[in-house]
């Protein structure tokens, strides 16, 4: 069964699987459907990664490795990342575009890719 | 209408008050974009000496190196009208903000600054943020908008004094401004502009320009470029390896601008080890190096790494040019942290006496694209060392709002290819002739 790998080392926060996959939902150009976001809200400090929700778990591809937390599970208060995270909690599930996996398709570097 | 959102925001900064009026869709379809149509607008407005603020007809699509916002304005250094691309997430938040083209006009009696998002521009007073520096001042107007990925263009205590060294800033980071426009910011009393875009672009044939783009995207897979990360990269490959080996132990991370596959800038570290990759307490651990020719002038004059790193964050922080902050540096011969900034904040703003730098990102009106850049990079790119193509990425980019360092750099992207993207996202049909003729007549 096919899913989604996600390495957010290799992340260069150009957001295209974001892009891709909000253009995949809407048919036009917006972020706000897409399941998978990039977390870049610690600019000054240049902590960034990929967040990608799944029916069941979500996946934080953040820069120090991959973490994966079950939809639910109670979030450290103190985790700036796992709460910014919340909006992604709302966003329809990846459902890997009916196997075409836009995201993957454009990420550059292979922080995302359909294994 | 189709890959902009039709409206232009028009504030005039006298009064505070401001205006959407709707796109020229013929306009649109003769001028495509950016630069082309940033000066329809400041012709339009030019009795208030506008600030221009445009998108390029790709900017924020899945078009690769498709970051661009453009800035256009009357340079008080030179007295031309300019082109400044503005890369990183502006131009995706711009035009998703619903504000495709923005004009600034008039000057304030007192400080302000924009908030612009969903369609709504606010005119605030800035009061408590003038006179503090870019970093300071980016942190607080955070707080104000309530808005951690909001973007911004701000200026610092250079901008606010009127200097023609002073640049504005992206965010916390240096721009492509080598034209004073910080002190046309400063001038009207402007201290930041902060914008956020969370709306939605339609597009004409929503397949077909997909399918184009993840066809440019994989010919740029392809490219021995994308092996290669940040401005030590591109001073390298300008045969300037010194400062790849000067700052080599202070590299944390890399990054691009939204929708690139480049990412030429690069993070390093100073107040943390740069291998710490957890987000730590220390909340300014470094910065992001923005300028590779303001970088190779600090390092080749002998200062120390750790210094021009840090002196890097300084100027901007003040909001200066950094090829102004290099030539302050090393024109006085201080060699210690506190002895250059104490020399800097004392000479930023006295008189001009900057030479033009060769090459920038820019477009200078009338006096066109003049230099390579960063020479000679764009010969070990693999590229074309001819004026001329470095002059067509330029141009093009500027109203398509593609990056012409990406054009560049990965040559997947020339009027052809942008004639049936125009085709395929506008229903606009334009020949590879006209196009040119659109980007020559800047």
């Amino acid at each position: 069964m096919s899913e989604l790998k996600v390495d957010g080392t290799k992340c260069i926060m150009c957001c295209l699987c974001e892009m891709a996959c909000g253009f995949r939902r809407d048919e036009a150009f917006s972020t706000l459907a897409s399941s998978v976001v990039i977390y870049r809200n610690e600019e000054k400090n240049n902590y960034f990664g990929v967040m990608l929700k799944q029916e069941k778990d979500l996946v934080l591809g953040r820069p120090e490795g991959l973490e994966v937390r079950r939809i639910g599970e109670a979030m450290d208060a103190e985790d700036t990342s796992a709460a910014a995270a919340k909006p992604v909690l709302l966003r329809e599930s990846c459902d890997l575009c009916e196997g075409e996996a836009w995201c993957a398709r454009f990420c550059p570097t292979g922080a995302i890719i359909l294994s | 209408m189709n890959l902009y959102t039709g409206n232009v925001l028009v504030v005039d900064l006298c009064d505070g008050s401001h205006e959407v009026e709707f796109l020229d869709e013929e306009m649109v379809n003769k001028k495509i974009g950016g630069a082309a149509i940033n000066i329809e607008l400041y012709k339009k407005h030019e009795d208030g000496s506008p600030i221009v603020i445009g998108t390029g007809a790709f900017t924020a699509t899945l078009v690769p190196g498709c970051s661009l916002g453009v800035v256009t304005a009357k340079s008080p250094l030179t007295g031309s009208l300019v082109h400044i691309p503005v890369p990183f997430y502006w131009g995706l938040d711009q035009k998703l903000s619903g504000f495709d083209f923005i004009v600034l006009k008039g000057e304030a009696d007192k400080p302000l600054y924009l908030w612009l998002h969903d369609e709504v521009a606010e005119v605030r007073e800035a009061g408590e943020v003038w006179g503090k520096d870019v970093w300071s001042a980016v942190d607080e107007l955070k707080g104000k908008v309530g808005d951690e990925l909001a973007q911004f263009l701000t200026i610092g205590p250079a901008g606010e004094a009127g200097s023609l060294r002073a640049q504005f800033a992206y965010n916390y980071w240096a721009s492509a401004d080598r034209w004073a426009i910080g002190k046309l910011f400063g001038d009207k009393k402007l201290k930041s502009v902060a914008i956020r875009g969370m709306g939605i672009i339609d597009v004409e044939d929503p397949e077909g320009f997909r399918d184009k783009c993840l066809e440019l995207h994989e010919k740029c897979k392809g490219s021995e470029i994308l092996g290669r990360h940040g401005v030590e990269e591109i001073c390298e490959l300008s045969g300037k390896a010194g400062v790849k080996d000067a700052i080599k132990g202070f590299i944390h991370r890399h990054r691009g601008c939204y929708g690139c596959p480049f990412a030429c800038h690069t993070y390093v570290k100073y107040n943390e080890p740069p291998t710490e990759m957890k987000s730590t307490d220390v909340r300014e651990p470094g910065t992001l190096l923005t300028d590779p020719q303001a970088l190779e002038m600090m390092v080749s004059s002998g200062i120390e790494p750790e210094v021009v790193l840090r002196m890097v964050e300084f100027g901007v922080r003040q909001g200066i040019d950094p090829i102004c902050l290099a030539e302050i540096m090393i024109n006085s011969g201080k060699q210690t942290l506190d002895e250059l900034q104490s020399v800097v904040v004392e000479r930023m703003t006295m008189g001009k006496e900057v030479e033009k730098v060769p090459g920038p990102l820019g477009i200078e009106v009338d006096k066109g694209v003049d230099a390579l850049p960063f020479s000679p990079w764009v010969s070990s790119f693999g590229g074309n060392t001819d004026l001329r193509e470095w002059k067509k990425s330029c141009v093009l980019g500027s109203i398509t709002g593609i990056c012409p360092v990406f054009m560049q750099a990965f040559h997947v992207i020339d009027e052809e290819v942008i004639s049936e993207l125009l085709s395929l996202g506008m229903g606009v049909e334009l020949g590879a002739q006209e196009i040119l003729d659109i980007g020559n007549e800047l």
